[in-house]
């Protein structure tokens, strides 16, 4: 999903920058192909409960992306405005996902007996047995 | 009298750089210290930047970790050594796509960026290529094409395709095809505006790292060296090396490597509280010294 975000996101810099008559629909095919094993890769996943806020985000991603590519290949050209709100809405999910590991919560361990040891390591204690 | 004052200034360090890494071919020669920096011009009625630096953090903190960086500064702080601030810069010449390049985008709000036409198709190329082919863009941040997209919708972003003569007066940008990377850039500025200038100073990009690319490590057999990371060819970067040095006359010194530990006794400098340095180069009429 990363590799087409940065494909249309590619495209949008080609068309802003007025680079490109005709424009040059490869980055966008080539998102395409990318979101198709996206695709079928979420699609086997089976997420568990503790896992379905992270996976509701991969999804959200994936959806925004995919309307980004229809947005690029619409009827009388690229739908400019629509698919710039779309990666962003894709980045947006893309950075939740990057930062929550699914179904994992975190642990406060610094009351934990290995911690104090540590801490007894780190402030020059001897911690030799 | 120089048209613009011209000041390299740290933000990071790499401590531990494989001097392998900066010089093709010696491979068990240690390591060298290597600072992460970025130029600033003014002058004209301009603030310019070559290259942004990047940002610590999300993928750039990452990377920056990745690769050992140590001492970040922000632009904020670090600009303020010559009484600059992000907001004042006007325009920035972004080298090449490498996150320690361009990885600030977002950062200098009132500033047009510049960046070679190649060096952004051929990014988006390399990562249809799957991850078996990550070396290819395992330093660049993705979300630096987005950060992209958005100064493109802004109108702030400018794609050259070449070389590029007057960009700003007496400021030419070259490409340097297939060399550190696809579509590098490297800055010639012309202090005294002449075509044929006498004033010429040339900032490499990566496509050097250090003066030593330019001479090699015998003084009494002087020859080109090329970096040992690129994604282009090494006769490329030689070619481009020569170049280089035609642009200043075959002076060595004024083809600036931004990561050269050793700018800082080649020209005036001063460390900073914060123990990075600033390297003056030029005074344009008008402007104080930020070393004295």
């Amino acid at each position: 999903m990363q590799r087409a975000l940065v494909q249309l996101a590619a495209f949008q810099i080609q068309r802003l920058t007025g680079r490109r008559i005709p424009v040059d629909y490869g980055p966008v095919e080539a998102a395409r192909l990318a979101l198709g094993e996206s695709a079928r890769a979420t699609a086997a996943l089976a997420a568990p409960v503790r896992a379905a806020h992270h996976f509701s985000h991969l999804d959200a991603a994936r959806s925004s992306l995919d309307r980004a590519v229809d947005a690029a290949l619409a009827r009388g050209g690229p739908d400019d405005e629509a698919m710039f709100a779309l990666l962003e809405q894709a980045e947006h999910h893309l950075k939740i996902v990057s930062r929550n590991l699914p179904g994992f919560e975190p642990v406060d361990f610094s009351q934990a007996c290995c911690a104090n040891h540590g801490l007894l390591r780190y402030s020059g204690a001897s911690a030799s047995p | 009298m120089a048209d613009y004052s011209i000041w390299v200034l740290d933000y990071a360090a790499v401590n531990t750089f494989p001097q392998s890494v900066m010089l093709y071919g010696p491979q068990y020669h240690g390591i060298r210290n290597l600072p992460y920096a970025y130029a600033l011009l003014k002058g004209n009625g301009e603030v310019i930047l070559i290259d942004t630096g990047y940002d610590h953090k999300e993928y750039g903190k990452y990377l920056a970790d990745l690769y050992g960086v140590t001492n970040y500064h922000g632009p904020d702080e670090v600009l303020a050594e010559c009484g600059v601030t992000p907001a004042d810069v006007t325009r920035v010449l972004i080298t090449h796509a490498h996150f320690d390049h361009m990885g600030g985008l977002d950062l200098f709000p009132n500033a047009t960026f510049y960046i070679q036409k190649r060096e952004l198709d051929k990014w988006a190329w390399a990562l249809t290529l799957g991850p078996e082919f990550r070396f290819l863009v395992g330093a660049a941040d993705p979300a630096d094409i987005m950060k992209a997209a958005r100064l493109a919708r802004e109108d702030r972003m400018v794609v050259i395709d070449g070389d590029a003569e007057d960009i700003l007066p007496g400021i030419d940008l070259h490409l340097a095809a297939d060399t550190h990377t696809w579509g590098s850039m490297y800055v010639t500025i012309r202090n005294d505006g002449a075509r044929n200038s006498q004033d010429a100073w040339v900032f490499a990009g990566d496509n050097i790292y250090t003066y030593d690319n330019l001479t090699g490590l015998d003084k009494n057999d002087p020859h080109l060296v090329p970096i040992g990371l690129a994604v282009g060819s090494q006769t490329n970067l030689l070619l481009c090396s020569a170049d280089m040095l035609k642009q200043t006359g075959g002076e060595t010194k004024r083809v600036i490597p931004i990561h050269e530990d050793r700018l800082k006794d080649t020209f005036p400098s001063r460390r900073t509280k914060a123990d990075l340095h600033v390297v003056e180069l030029a005074l344009a009429g008008g402007e104080t010294s930020k070393v004295r």
